[in-house]
């Protein structure tokens, strides 16, 4: 009766997903779920009132390195472009450059977001600041924007990981003061799936009878030593047998995938990466980043940046293809996102160096309208000169989509106050 | 002063077989004063503070410790059991000193270093082509064997010049190509302890650094430049350009940089194969930084170039003439007076030993940073200067100090806790320390072992580079020319086959045949190879072979593999000898080894693919399969029990309690052992053989079943927090 209202939709679509859970696994109290997920408590001040938040789930790539945005998301004149082109797109007004040409056709459903800004002129501090919405101190690791989705809104499958990360290096935030339960999974090379799953050679009984075994022999050490570094494994272990024992675990297996789809997307470690993310997101995994390196074009910015784009436009123009097909576009985020942009200045080596003044990133599905462009910069692209974006803004709209309590706060073990995205607002205008 | 006359009793003792051990540089009364004295600073500052030690460690777990510390991995069985009772005098001291002049030391002591200096086997772009990485890492490995001082080091790598393979410390650099400011900002927060990174862009937000600060800092080495052959190649091109002029001739013409016919291409080609092995290095030279187009602030204008100038005043006098501007900053940087340089490396080592630095985080020092227990910041400092930045001599004080003896700490620590060292912080084992353990449990002589054939093959480049370096320089650009010339043709040729091969290749795409493809490739690469080696043979002569120039693989090994190498295949090598860092789904970097992008990149969380590859992956039976080291030592005793216990002490260094001993044997299924007077019993003595016979047959399955139970107790403590936590 009063489901046309956007918040009881909203919460019914919480007690669904709990409702059928329990239904399902014939349990009542769903220890990876946040605690009363129909009660008002979680529900913040910012939760939108007046909108029913379409995303469930969100893919996340990110271009490490710092993707140039003049050669991409954001073309300009010759002068600054070089000898790179820029062609139209299905959406009226919106341009690409010409190394993008699978995405453009499928202009009409991205929002490019061009007004990007940041202070963060370096990888690490840049890379830090986009994954957390926080800058990055000696003394503290803030939880990536994975970690959050699942400590304010819970896991949907009960028994895979609630974030995953596929293809990073050793600087990526994870869950940091979060407990380790949030603890995005890594995955090395999606072509080899998720390894060690299985205890060949051991039968179901020695297994468990092992664990244990381990577990009572542990014990006086873990007495001894009750600290979080040392409780972590306790948790890891737990979901590592839970994992073990998944229905879906197929979800990593690359393989069940037919070849013209692995081709689709691009026989890279990366396309493979984000096909990986479309099954596991098909498997309820809220959160899944795929990370594409290779961005910091100091050096042969035109080639380079031809040589990483042929292998982003065809992974991504794949899946917004596939997603689209398969019903699952309007459920699930996409995000495109880098740590900052390139000097519109060639520098002597033909390559460009880190901009963080003025830089592009990209969203589509989710309940994203598409065909939009927000934001843009100067005619060389060095300033924002209209719809100007901080990080925790573009972060904050990705919260929104999913309708996380923006305001919702959550303390360090240290006793400080954080919440999701700082004091970033975000782009309602885009949805 | 107690301790001191019992250090002294033992400096007595062992004096005369220290003499020989030279290379420490403390003599061990020299040694037991440095150590009360840092002993009497902490023991007053537990009192002061009333704080409370934890209790010291059992004899074989301290074994354990200072094994992990000072080799980087457990003791195997057999090394623990020679120390067994643990009752030898001195037993601390001289196992510290053996360990820290093995080669296990260097080992771990690589770790370290790669991990602070990003060193990777694979660097990025061209220089890759001819393996400046592994030579980087080969360089370090060396300067580690002679345990070159810490201070020596930074200016190794700070000013270094040359080629690769004759000063692979260029490699600081090479790594970082085109990236110099980055460089400048890795290098202050190595030996400054400082993060001037942001002001790169802008001042710097919680820290006091202006950004002119950051570009005078960076005008220092922006000097420094990696790319060599610039010079010769504008030359050759010159030369081409004028005899084109004199001579008219079409081919010539084609051959200039800017043309794009198939020649023009193959020529240009050609020329970069023949200068590519002596493209890359480090010189000093006069380079201007000028400042970014948005620079905002008033002290001076966009573009404007700026000078050099330091950050701290360290009293060292930077200015002289016959220096280089790199080698007057590497002089300053590495200055004992430099207020930051000595406190930011003792800082280092502290954590290193104790797991916890006296000032965290290590990597951002501010004005106002202050050490947990000051003095002894200070005095580290001194020492530190006092050994002349021998690090192997400071963690050998570090390791004979009182509270190394004792157990880790219980109490959760919070990152800004001031934390005043009543014991050793309980750390996970670092990734090195992991994968090395578990090594050092089956594998015999783990130390010694390394991937013979790329060692070879990394020697044999670096003469083949060296020798085509002399060849090369010794030539005029005219007469390189001829070369490129007359190799131009078979340059072409092989090109011609190469884009038949990609068409192939294409079509093999298409059809999904991954075997053609990968065939195909193969034959595409060694094509590719001998095209880049093409003029490099024609310089050198036919019998020469230059291939390990660009080739960072060693061939294809001819002998049969020896019976060593197929019970212990070669990745069963220690950390240090493996890539680095190894590959993203490997064991180390699963449990966290340093990518080697940032400096002091290691992490040591739980994730759960650790915990699935402790669980499931080939290395859990590794360690008790028929060729272990431990298996041999349990089929070697006699009863279950004595069994259970070599597998404890083999593990966690200790023997189980008699709880866990009766545990074990209830959970495991591991039968009773026949009885041989059962047997016996009631056979007429004719039959007495058979009986026997039987029963040894019966007790052969026995055993068999008893090793089979206890493979699965060596993966249970496999999977305890006891074995990959250090107490």
């Amino acid at each position: 009766m009063k489901n046309s209202l956007p918040l009881s939709s909203e919460l019914d679509r919480r007690a669904y997903l709990s409702l059928a859970a329990k239904g399902f696994l014939g349990v009542s109290i769903l220890p990876w779920v946040t605690p009363s997920p129909l009660g008002a408590a979680g529900l913040g001040l910012n939760r939108p009132f007046n909108y029913a938040p379409k995303a469930k789930n969100v893919i996340y790539l990110y271009m490490s390195g710092g993707m140039s945005h003049l050669d991409t998301l954001d073309p300009k004149s010759t002068e600054v472009r070089g000898p790179m082109e820029s062609i139209g797109t299905k959406t009226d007004g919106m341009m690409l450059a010409e190394t993008l040409p699978l995405v453009a056709n499928h202009s009409e459903k991205i929002a490019v977001v061009r007004g990007l800004t940041s202070t963060k002129g370096a990888h690490e501090q840049g890379n830090y600041f986009m994954h957390t919405s926080y800058d990055k101190r000696g003394t503290i690791v803030h939880p990536s924007m994975g970690s959050w989705v699942t400590r304010l809104d819970g896991r949907f499958n009960p028994t895979l990981p609630g974030a995953v990360v596929v293809g990073t290096g050793n600087a990526h935030p994870l869950s940091g003061f979060l407990s380790t339960q949030h603890q995005p999974l890594k995955v090395g090379s999606p072509g080899k799936g998720l390894a060690n799953c299985e205890h060949k050679g051991v039968t179901e009984e020695k297994f468990s009878r092992n664990l244990n075994l381990a577990k009572k022999l542990d014990q006086s050490f873990v007495e001894k030593y009750t600290l979080a570094s040392v409780r972590s494994y306790a948790d890891m272990y737990e979901d590592a047998v839970r994992l073990m024992r998944s229905k879906d675990l197929d979800a990593f297996d690359l393989s069940k995938e037919p070849q013209e789809v692995r081709a689709a997307y691009g026989r890279d470690t990366f396309g493979q990466g984000v096909l990986l993310a479309r099954r596991l997101v098909e498997k309820q995994v809220r959160f899944v980043e795929v990370q594409l390196g290779g961005w910091d074009t100091h050096n042969n910015n035109y080639e380079r940046i031809f040589e990483r784009c042929d292998i982003l436009d065809q992974a991504l123009s794949a899946l917004l293809d596939d997603l689209h097909k398969r019903g699952m576009l309007e459920e699930t985020l996409v995000v495109l996102a880098t740590e900052f942009g390139r000097t519109p200045d060639y520098n002597v080596n033909e390559g460009r160096d880190h901009y963080p003044k003025a830089f592009s990133c990209m969203l589509a599905g989710g309940g994203i309208r598409g065909g939009q462009v927000w934001g843009g910069t100067d005619s060389e692209g060095r300033e924002v000169v209209d719809g100007i974006t901080q990080i925790p803004d573009f972060n904050a709209t990705i919260a929104y989509a999913l309708g996380l309590p923006l305001d919702e706060i959550i303390f360090s073990p240290s006793r400080r106050p954080f919440t999701l995205a700082d004091k970033g607002q975000p782009l309602t205008q885009l949805f | 002063m107690k301790r001191l006359s019992f250090a002294q009793v033992f400096s007595f003792l062992f004096l005369p077989f220290l003499l020989d051990a030279k290379d420490f540089r403390l003599a061990p009364a020299e040694l037991a004063l440095e150590v009360s004295r840092i002993d009497q600073i902490l023991q007053s500052t537990h009192k002061d503070n009333q704080v409370s030690s934890t209790k010291t460690l059992p004899p074989s777990l301290l074994v354990r410790r200072i094994y992990l510390t000072a080799a980087g991995r457990i003791p195997s069985y057999p090394e623990l059991e020679k120390f067994a009772p643990f009752d030898q005098p001195n037993l601390k001291e001289k196992l510290i000193d053996q360990l820290l002049q093995s080669r296990a030391y260097e080992s771990q002591m690589f770790n370290w270093w790669a991990d602070h200096l990003r060193a990777k086997t694979f660097v990025m772009g061209q220089a890759n082509q001819i393996g400046a990485g592994f030579l980087y890492v080969d360089w370090l490995k060396s300067q580690v064997a002679e345990n070159v001082p810490f201070d020596e080091m930074a200016r190794s790598v700070i000013a270094s010049e040359g080629y690769p393979w004759e000063n692979g410390a260029v490699g600081y650099y090479i790594r970082d190509d085109g990236m110099p400011l980055e460089n400048m900002s890795n290098t202050a927060e190595l030996f400054l302890g400082t993060q001037m990174v942001c002001a790169q862009c802008h001042n710097h937000p919680f820290d006091k650094w202006t950004q002119m600060e950051y570009y005078k800092m960076a005008a220092h080495t922006y000097g420094m430049v990696t790319r060599l052959q610039g010079d010769r190649a504008g030359e050759i091109r010159k030369i081409i350009k004028d005899k084109q002029k004199e001579m008219g001739s079409m081919q010539m013409s084609a051959m200039v940089a800017k043309g794009d016919s198939k020649e023009a291409r193959a020529f240009r080609q050609a020329l970069q194969d023949m200068l590519l092995p002596l493209q890359f290095g480090a010189r000093h030279q006069d380079r201007k930084l000028k400042l970014p187009h948005d620079y905002k602030y008033d002290d001076a204008k966009p573009h404007q170039v700026v000078q050099a100038g330091v950050i701290f005043d360290s009293n060292t006098t930077r200015e002289n003439g016959e220096l280089s501007m790199v080698d007057q900053y590497a002089n300053w940087m590495t200055s004992p007076k430099n207020p930051r340089f000595t406190k930011v490396i003792a800082n280092r080592m502290w954590k290193k030993v104790f797991g916890r630095g006296l000032v965290e985080p290590l990597n951002d020092w501010k004005d106002d940073t202050e050490a947990s227990i000051p003095p002894l910041l200070d005095h580290l400092a001194e020492l530190m200067v006092r050994l002349d930045y021998d690090l192997r001599e400071f963690q050998r004080v570090l390791m004979n100090l009182e509270i190394f003896e004792k157990e880790a700490y219980p109490k959760e620590l919070e990152p800004l806790d001031p934390y005043l060292f009543p014991a050793p912080v309980l750390t996970r084992m670092s990734a090195e320390q992991l994968w090395d353990s578990l090594l050092a449990i089956f594998v015999p002589d783990v130390d010694q072992r390394s991937w013979e054939e790329e060692v070879d093959h990394i020697k044999l480049k670096k003469e083949t580079l060296e020798k085509y370096r002399q060849k090369v320089e010794s030539m005029g650009s005219a007469q390189l020319i001829e070369y490129v010339r007359d190799g131009l043709q078979q340059s072409l040729e092989i090109q011609e086959e190469m884009n038949g091969l990609s068409a192939q290749i294409k079509e093999a795409v298409e059809a999904d045949d991954r075997e053609e493809l990968s065939q195909l490739k193969n034959r595409q690469n060694q094509l590719r190879g001998r095209q880049q080696s093409a003029i490099a043979s024609l310089i050198m002569g036919e019998e020469f072979d230059v291939r390990p120039m660009y080739r960072n693989n060693p061939f294809p090994s001819k002998k049969p593999p020896s019976q060593d190498r197929k019970k212990f295949p070669h990745y069963l090598r220690r950390a240090s000898e493996q890539n680095s860092p190894t590959g993203a789904d490997h064991f180390l970097r699963e449990f966290g080894q340093s990518d080697r992008e940032l400096i002091d990149n290691a992490r040591k969380e739980a994730s759960v693919p650790q915990v699935l590859n402790l669980l499931n992956s080939h290395l859990r039976w590794k360690v008790v399969d028929p060729n272990s080291v431990l298996t041999e030592k349990v089929i070697e005793k006699a009863t279950v029990e004595e069994k259970i216990e070599v597998i404890y002490l083999g593990m966690l260094q200790r023997k189980p309690t008699d709880e866990e001993m009766n545990l074990c044997i209830d959970t495991l299924d591991l039968g009773d052992p026949p009885l041989l007077a059962a047997y016996q019993k009631g056979n007429a003595p004719e039959k007495q053989k058979n009986a026997e016979k039987k029963w040894e047959w019966e007790n052969k399955r026995y055993i068999k079943k008893v090793h089979d139970e206890l493979r699965h107790l060596a993966w249970v403590l496999l999977n305890t927090r006891e074995f990959s936590f250090i107490q």
